[in-house]
């Protein structure tokens, strides 16, 4: 999948290149929205990332012009989050929008999303390894262990299994599972993940919940080596 | 609009008009008075002189002894240069005449030559006072000549000593009155000008000098900077008037200077909030970047610091969370909601964490609301949160919510060491800490913007938040008001 970025300043678009690189996306990195525009226009990508303050023409501006002849789901950076911004990006023809500064597997879901262009694929069976959700009827075997799990745990578990591969930040947690949209600067997913893991992994050898140092967890059958 | 006018030329015109229209009324009055006792005594003269003619010409015995005494006749107005007389026979031959000229003159000048018309002289429309009448003032007419003298006088019948009927007509020209009268007219207008004028000076002049306090005050004022907010204005020296104003504006400074102080804590404790994880991080980097380190020790330096950064975007996100709610455009998306499964789904997501701290959360009561539920999950959020912080294990915390018809009431209670009764009154205040020493070494601790943030919610929602704090423990309160059913 291609992704274009268009980022002034070289720090953050040297990061986004690299962490979107090593996340399997091939990315091209715009300085200006003029060069930004050009490419956009010119070339077929996936994802465009858009930072909204740009020399020669702003973000605003490349969206307009873009929006013109083309429809590439497009997902502007911003520093300032009023209301107003967000409304202005949308209107404009914006399909998401991120507030700087943002967990970069935030940035990372935001794209796999646009990308696959719509909600993901509703199963009734979720297989992780040995372990096997059934959706329907809420239940969940590790091997030929059932595991009983309480209604948040296994909406954490069925989650992460959604999403198996992707890194969830706490953040994206707590909105997704409890719908606690702010930050109460608790370690309540922590506390969360622990609980889930004591019923999911500890009795067996191979672990499938994994801790991304400082940015959150996934779920995925391979070993912590 | 147009700019208002200043108070003292507003005022000094008033005066002004004030004056006028006082000149106006008595120049009026004492003009008419003036007028009148002039017609007066000239109407008293023509109306004796008629009287004194008709008794004379009684004395004479015929037509031929008027004419041969007319001076008998014209006596009576002999003295008054503005009297004439005529007098005539029943065929309205002229039998003596005294100054008729003099008082036509006037009208034709170059005719002096050429005989006049003595009817001209007398009012067309006169009807002549019967020989037998009393002639009285109301019988004098009052008529202007061709030439646009002014004239006033009566005509009358009398009787000759044989009975011969004659008539008299005695006039007077007004020319002199009407003179005299105009320019006392105009002395008036002069007089009221120039009264309304010096009003005007002299009020402007007293109001100016009135006013001195004001401009004392504006000087005062302007001479209060942010660094002298501490100043006040002197209310003693103004007028009784203007000590409203300023007791008023001593008040506002008073907020001012509170607002300010407030403010300038506020970006103080945020610099030095800032510094701590700032340090941390750098202090961290530089240490491990001092040599060679294994991989391991790497991720553990960029995780730590993963953590600052979260906690530096935390804190600039609930700053500009309460800078914004602190905006009159700040939108609140309110809907209806039960409180109860609200609180029941924050208390499930803080159960882990209590029950990992040894507590445990129960929630009371039932209620509905409306509200941007969003904030209100982040109040009682933060609440919970605080009171996990402080509740000793084994404790129970306890939601709880009451319906009143004006009100609706979220109370967080939680068991613990009750709080400094110092620190009360201003918990809701940003940056301040149950204890300063400990919170900042919480991980992610709320950097003393959780129940600040807590207060901006219920302003927004035009409620408030309370807090009590005893041997008991601790209770929070919310009070959503119930807008007045319709």
């Amino acid at each position: 999948m291609r992704i274009l970025i268009v980022e002034d300043e070289p720090k953050t678009g040297a990061y986004l290149k690299k962490g979107l690189e090593e996340s399997g996306f091939s990315v091209d990195l715009a300085k200006d929205g003029a060069e930004g525009l050009m490419l956009a226009q010119e070339e077929r990508y996936d994802v465009i990332v858009l930072d909204v303050m740009l020399p020669v023409l702003d973000g605003w501006g490349v969206l307009k012009r873009l929006r013109e002849t083309h429809t590439t789901p497009v997902l502007f950076l911003t520093a300032r989050d009023d209301v107003q911004d967000r409304v202005h990006g949308l209107e404009l023809g914006a399909d998401d929008y991120l507030v700087k500064p943002f967990a970069f597997v935030e940035l990372l879901a935001r794209i796999r999303t646009l990308a696959r262009r719509g909600p993901p694929r509703e199963t009734e069976h979720l297989t992780v390894g040995d372990l096997e959700i059934d959706v329907v009827r809420r239940r969940v075997k590790r091997g030929a262990t059932r595991i009983d799990l309480t209604p948040r745990e296994f909406s954490l578990l069925q989650l992460l299994a959604r999403r198996q591969g992707e890194v969830l930040s706490r953040t994206q947690i707590a909105s997704y599972v409890w719908d606690m949209n702010f930050d109460s600067d608790t370690n309540v997913v922590e506390v969360a993940i622990r609980r889930l893991r004591a019923k999911i992994d500890d009795a067996f050898p191979v672990k499938l919940i994994h801790t991304v140092r400082g940015v959150g967890y996934v779920l995925e059958p391979k070993d912590d080596a | 609009m147009t700019r208002p006018r200043s108070l003292a030329a507003t005022l000094a015109l008033a005066f002004a008009a004030t004056t006028l229209a006082a000149f106006a009324l008595v120049g009026a009055y004492v003009y008419a008075g003036l007028e009148r006792q002039v017609n007066a005594q000239d109407d008293l003269d023509i109306v004796l002189a008629a009287r004194h003619t008709r008794r004379l010409a009684g004395e004479l015995e015929s037509l031929d002894a008027v004419r041969a005494h007319a001076e008998r006749l014209t006596s009576q107005v002999l003295g008054n240069e503005a009297l004439s007389m005529v007098v005539v026979d029943a065929q309205g031959d002229v039998l003596a005449r005294h100054n008729v000229r003099l008082a036509a003159l006037d009208d034709a000048p170059a005719a002096a030559s050429v005989p006049l018309a003595d009817a001209q002289l007398f009012a067309p429309h006169a009807a002549p006072v019967p020989a037998n009448d009393r002639i009285t003032a109301d019988r004098l007419v009052t008529w202007t000549t061709g030439g646009g003298t002014p004239m006033r006088g009566v005509l009358i019948e009398a009787a000759l000593g044989d009975r011969t009927p004659i008539r008299i007509a005695i006039a007077r020209n007004m020319r002199d009155r009407a003179d005299l009268l105009e320019g006392y007219r105009d002395r008036l207008k002069l007089a009221g000008a120039l009264g309304a004028l010096f009003a005007l000076l002299l009020g402007y002049g007293l109001i100016r000098k009135a006013l001195a306090p004001l401009r004392e005050i504006v000087d005062d004022t302007g001479r209060i900077t942010v660094d002298k907010l501490d100043t006040r204005l002197d209310a003693s020296r103004a007028p009784p008037e203007l000590r409203a104003l300023v007791d008023a504006q001593n008040a506002m400074l008073g907020r001012l200077q509170q607002a300010f102080a407030h403010l300038s804590q506020f970006s103080a404790d945020l610099a030095h909030d800032l510094r701590t994880p700032l340090n941390n991080m750098r202090g961290a980097t530089e240490v491990a970047l001092a040599r060679p380190r294994s991989v391991d020790e790497y991720q553990t330096l960029l995780e730590s610091n993963l953590e600052e950064y979260d906690r530096l975007a935390r804190m600039i996100e609930n700053v500009l969370f309460l800078a914004r709610a602190e905006h009159p455009s700040f939108v609140t998306r309110q809907r209806a909601f039960d409180v109860r499964e609200e609180l029941e789904r924050i208390a499930e997501y803080f159960e882990g964490l209590a029950d990992e701290a040894g507590s445990s959360l129960r929630v009371d009561g039932h209620g509905q609301l409306t509200a941007d539920v969003e904030l209100f999950r982040r109040a009682v959020g933060n609440l919970l949160a605080n009171a996990l912080r402080y509740t000793p294990a084994g404790g129970v915390i306890t939601l709880r919510v009451d319906e009143t018809p004006d009100a609706v009431r979220v109370v967080v209670a939680n068991p613990g060491e009750p709080i400094d009764p110092a620190l009360l009154p201003r918990i809701f205040d940003r940056f301040v800490r149950g204890d300063p020493a400990r919170s900042g070494g919480v991980p992610g601790g709320t950097a003393g913007l959780g129940l600040a943030i807590v207060r901006s919610v219920m302003e927004l929602h035009g409620g408030t938040a309370q807090v009590e704090s005893d041997a008991r423990g601790t209770r929070f309160v919310l009070t959503f008001n119930r807008p007045p059913a319709a």
